[in-house]
């Protein structure tokens, strides 16, 4: 079950990361449809998050595991603006620190993954 | 003597500027931040001082009495009084004649949708007599004590004087200086001849809302009791205080973008300028922080879209109003005619992509006139000098075309009034022009069959331009009340239609035809809009769920972490 679940928060952490794609560019911010999309993705992603952090797979390397909590921290730095916590003007820096976190974790993610394989 | 050419470019140099100081020097100035007080003679139009009681019947002149002091010739120019760079469009003025019911929005400037006074045969005179009561005029026709005297100005004299005919005088008997038969009043001269005037570079707001009044005819709320100024003007700010400009009366009009004709940087008098950027902050101006708000929303929401317009508050949304205009309206003069529906009809409110592609709030009005369809599918409007004699034998209208027809056709369709007419229009044209009628934002144009068509045109579209006023504080503001303000299936300021209204009672075209709201316009993609509402229906608890998320995951990752961690290391 915890394997199941595991290749599905793998696979919605990569739908994740191609949705945000509209938003890579530094200053840019995901907006439209494409925000809309990667919401929808993320939601479900969140609960799945938490499943994998408390109860790491069997296999997991420290790797995995530091990947997986790196996109907890990320999710936990875009809810300081959308909780009104910063200004505006000052959001985009908590943005792309979420943008940037969350790509570093799915590369190590898939780091780990390749190390794992071979 | 090889040096000669050389020490005489310099001794031209030096001429050159002494030229320059010597005329900075002509024109007096205090340097004091204390107001000068104006005791001065006043003279006439060949610059001699009037001595009030020796009855020469010399008349005074504003230009002559203003001179010995100030670069007159600089400030009866500049932005304000119609020179420099067009810019962003802006209020226009309206051609009212009920005769013929024309009402045309036109300008000197050339700002889209808008007729030249020339295409209406305005020259300067008429037009000084047409719209002169709410402008200050250029050149000799300039009224500096419109704007600049702070106390003691009767503008509706003024309005009485010009309509007379009488805009030379205007100013000195709006001043009480001179009564309308052009005798001064001895009493407000004094042993030498001079009187004492209250004029000030920032004779306050009240100078500048003479001419530039909008008021919100809101039939649910009383004014008296649910009016909010402009949160500057209630802060103590005056007009000038963004609007600024020196003695060659180029006044910042306060748009982000605006290009100073004076290549001063004026950036910091705008909204974004002033409250957004870290170089801005005049007077202490707080810098807006909008906690919450998606940062892209301040790239596509121009800041009046929330902070300006009609709304009362914070939950209430923005709504399109009608309004009046002290120009379109002739506010200041005393009226018992004033009521809410007469012409013309202006919209306030209502939201458009502006010139930046920010949505932002505009006026909106719609022509509405007679004129000629061309052959090659331009519009020419006639003038209701032209219009006046064809209309009054082809409908025996004589002083209200609307109202009179209104009485005859008693609700009916007037369409048969509407063909008579132009058919009269039509009989000196040759073959190929059609008389055409402008109203309700289409045109109508008599078919084959003797039968009123109706088609879409530019000319009758409505002609727009930015609503800035009156500004919203932060608790005011669209957006106060939280993202539900704007985001929402309730909130109505995507989905209102607004739409003109026309002359008489003509074939109705359909609701869709005659009105639009800023979604149909196109401003936002309606589709996404609607993904939105849906989505922030869940928002709040949205935010809750994410929240518990991110903290049971980052602590059971770092408490996973650290198990492993602890593992390695046996």
């Amino acid at each position: 079950m915890i394997q199941r679940l595991s290749r599905w928060t793998v696979l919605l952490a990569f739908l994740c990361t191609i949705s945000s794609i509209a938003g890579v560019p530094v200053g840019e911010e995901l907006r439209g449809y494409w925000l809309q999309l990667h919401l929808l993705v993320a939601s479900p992603l969140a609960a799945l998050l938490v499943i994998r952090c408390w109860w790491p797979a069997v296999d997991t390397t420290i790797l995995g595991q530091l990947s997986w909590w790196l996109m907890a921290i990320a999710m936990g730095l875009v809810l300081i603006p959308m909780l009104g916590w910063t200004s505006s003007q000052n959001s985009m820096v908590w943005i792309e620190g979420h943008g940037w976190l969350s790509l570093i974790a799915v590369a190590l993610l898939g780091w780990s993954m390749r190390r794992k394989s071979t | 003597m090889n040096n000669l050419p050389a020490i005489l470019f310099l001794m031209t140099i030096l001429l050159i500027g002494s030229i320059g100081t010597a005329q900075d020097s002509v024109w007096k100035r205090t340097d004091s931040d204390d107001p000068y007080l104006h005791r001065i003679p006043l003279r006439d139009s060949r610059g001699e001082v009037i001595d009030p009681s020796a009855n020469s019947g010399s008349l005074p002149h504003l230009g002559k009495s203003c001179a010995p002091c100030h670069d007159v010739e600089s400030a009866s120019g500049g932005l304000h009084a119609g020179q420099g760079p067009d810019g962003r469009a802006g209020e226009p003025w309206i051609l009212v004649d009920p005769r013929s019911a024309t009402r045309m929005p036109l300008h000197r400037r050339k700002w889209p949708g808008l007729l030249s006074p020339q295409s209406m045969d305005l020259d300067q005179k008429k037009w000084s007599q047409e719209f002169g009561r709410h402008e200050t005029g250029a050149g000799d026709d300039s009224d500096c004590l419109v704007c600049h005297l702070a106390s003691g100005y009767d503008f509706a004299k003024r309005i009485e004087q010009i309509d007379s005919g009488n805009t030379a005088l205007a100013p000195f008997v709006a001043a009480g200086l001179v009564d309308t038969s052009g005798q001064l009043d001895p009493r407000r001269f004094d042993s030498t001849a001079q009187v004492e005037l209250n004029l000030l570079g920032d004779a306050g707001s009240q100078a500048c809302l003479r001419c530039h009044t909008v008021r919100d005819l809101d039939e649910q709320n009383d004014r008296r009791w649910h009016h909010q100024d402009d949160v500057h003007l209630a802060a103590g700010l005056s007009c000038v205080d963004c609007h600024r400009s020196g003695i060659d009366h180029h006044m910042v009009r306060g748009y982000e973008g605006e290009v100073h004709p004076s290549g001063t940087d004026v950036t910091t008098l705008s909204c974004r300028g002033c409250h957004l950027d870290e170089d801005g902050g005049l007077f202490g101006a707080p810098l807006a922080e909008h906690r919450g708000l998606p940062p892209f929303h301040l790239e596509e929401i121009s800041c009046t879209a929330c902070h300006a317009g009609p709304g009362e508050g914070p939950g209430e949304g923005r709504s399109h109003v009608a309004q009046w205009t002290s120009r379109a309206h002739r506010l200041g003069e005393a009226s018992q005619e004033r009521l809410d529906g007469i012409p013309p009809r202006i919209i306030g409110g209502f939201l458009q992509r502006d010139d930046q592609q920010r949505i932002a709030p505009v006026h909106l009005t719609w022509p509405d006139g007679w004129g000629i369809l061309e052959a090659n599918g331009t519009v020419t409007l006639l003038t209701p000098t032209q219009l006046r004699p064809l209309l009054r034998r082809a409908l025996r209208v004589r002083s209200d075309l609307v109202e009179e027809l209104s009485d005859q056709i008693e609700g009916k369709s007037a369409e048969a009034i509407v063909v008579k007419a132009l058919n009269k229009l039509q009989e000196p044209l040759e073959d190929g022009r059609e008389a055409i009628l402008i109203t309700g934002g289409r045109l109508w144009k008599v078919n084959d069959s003797d039968e009123l068509e109706v088609a879409a045109s530019p000319a009758a579209e409505a002609v727009s331009w930015a609503l800035s006023h009156p500004v919203r504080p932060a608790r005011s503001a669209l957006g106060a009340g939280g993202c539900n303000d704007c985001h929402s299936s309730t909130s109505s300021w995507l989905q209102d239609r607004v739409g003109p209204t026309s002359l008489l009672p003509l074939p109705d075209p359909g609701e869709s035809e005659r009105s639009s709201s800023p979604m149909e316009s196109g401003i936002i993609d309606s589709s996404r809009w609607k993904i939105w509402s849906w989505l922030f229906l869940g928002r709040e608890a949205g935010k809750i769920y994410f929240s518990i998320c991110a903290l049971l995951a980052i602590s059971g990752g770092l408490l996973g972490l650290w198990k492993m961690t602890q593992e390695e290391s046996r």
